[in-house]
């Protein structure tokens, strides 16, 4: 499977209210964010636009128009698709 | 359309409820660039073909990585069928379908769920346990199968009109290695649209499974991988084309005996 390093130097040790961050695995790769954090959130965060790429929180589907609403938690893992070539 | 291969006017294909010219559904894996994949499509006459999804961000800049041979096939004015290739469960096929339909704006799917990890071969159980899913999701599911009959019949079951049982494993060229059970699908399964899909190597093999009566064929390795994809494409256009024209003009049931074609009645000198 083919990831994308995620730079972690600037990755939050705590929320703004001192909550403690989130640990997510982003395909494959750790990666911290506040507490509070939405998915569509970490998708910005990543640079990615929305329609680029399709969601999947523990496995589960999250429709581009939910991402906004749904709050990653601890030890979520997040998978994010493209589409590519396929036979 | 290319103008070398012509179908009749009364033979109208419909493939889930879309008139379509073309009996060819066309892979887009494994081409050596976006060009050869643009002008395969073209010199196929293909109007549907097939996608992948992967687990990875996007490349960067279009045009590059796969979003070169992705913005191709777009562009081509062929439906897309995303497939599900990779997945090994139920969840997970049903997961990518939802995801698939998002990124690609299709309900088509081409469904495929992997029993064996060499061979490919779909495991029926969960392959019906997603299509079951996915039909009530309102997909028009495209399920990848196996050539067995029982199997089959619990994908119809489950809501599926189309059947794309394999030839062969997926890109082994090794052809249709089981036409008896090809030949049983189609006549226990006489209203369902059936798209021979996997295994084929040749042109002669996907004449042949036109020539069995199925409705289109689905190939991908043999094109991409050919040393010339257009033509190697462009021959696969109108084998599919002269199975399906031989089918419908009637085949000549072989015979275990010959069958004397020049009428001499008899021998020539004998009185």
């Amino acid at each position: 499977m083919t990831t994308t390093a995620i730079d972690q130097d600037d990755a939050p040790a705590a929320g703004a209210l001192g909550e403690p961050a989130l640990q997510l695995t982003v395909n494959g790769q750790p990666r911290r964010v506040p507490s509070g954090t939405a998915l569509a959130d970490l998708l910005a965060d990543l640079a990615l636009a929305p329609d680029a790429v399709a969601t999947a929180v523990n496995g589960e589907f999250i429709a581009r128009g939910s991402r906004s609403a749904l709050r990653l938690r601890d030890g979520d893992q997040v998978t994010c698709f493209e589409a590519i070539v396929g036979g | 359309m290319p103008s070398d291969n012509p179908v009749p006017a009364d033979d109208g294909f419909s493939l889930a409820g879309v008139a379509l010219r073309s009996r060819f559904l066309l892979g887009s894996a494994g081409y050596p660039s976006p060009q050869v994949l643009c002008d395969a499509i073209a010199a196929s006459g293909s109007q549907v073909v097939t996608l992948g999804l992967k687990r990875q961000f996007p490349t960067g800049a279009r045009g590059a990585g796969d979003n070169g041979f992705i913005d191709i096939v777009r562009a081509s004015g062929a439906r897309l069928l995303p497939n599900t290739a990779g997945c090994r469960t139920a969840r997970e096929a049903v997961t990518l379908a939802h995801m698939a339909r998002e990124l690609l704006g299709t309900h088509w799917i081409k469904l495929e769920v992997v029993g064996d990890e060499h061979t490919l071969q779909p495991d029926p159980w969960e392959l019906t346990i997603a299509a079951t899913q996915l039909v009530r999701d309102g997909f028009e599911v495209f399920p990848y199968c196996t050539d067995d009959l029982v199997s089959a019949q619990r994908l119809v079951d489950a809501g599926c009109r189309i059947l794309m049982p394999w030839g062969a494993p997926i890109g082994s060229g090794q052809g249709l290695l089981n036409p008896w059970a090809l030949r049983t699908l189609r006549a226990r399964l006489p209203g369902l649209t059936l798209v021979v899909d996997a295994g084929i190597g040749v042109p002669s093999h996907a004449a042949q499974a036109m020539e069995l009566g199925f409705d289109a064929v689905l190939l991908n390795s043999a094109v991409a991988q050919a040393a010339d994809p257009v033509a190697m494409a462009r021959a696969f256009g109108l084998a599919i084309a002269a199975g399906r024209i031989g089918w419908r003009a009637g085949l000549l049931a072989p015979q275990d005996m010959a069958v004397a074609s020049t009428p001499v009645g008899g021998r020539p000198f004998e009185i």
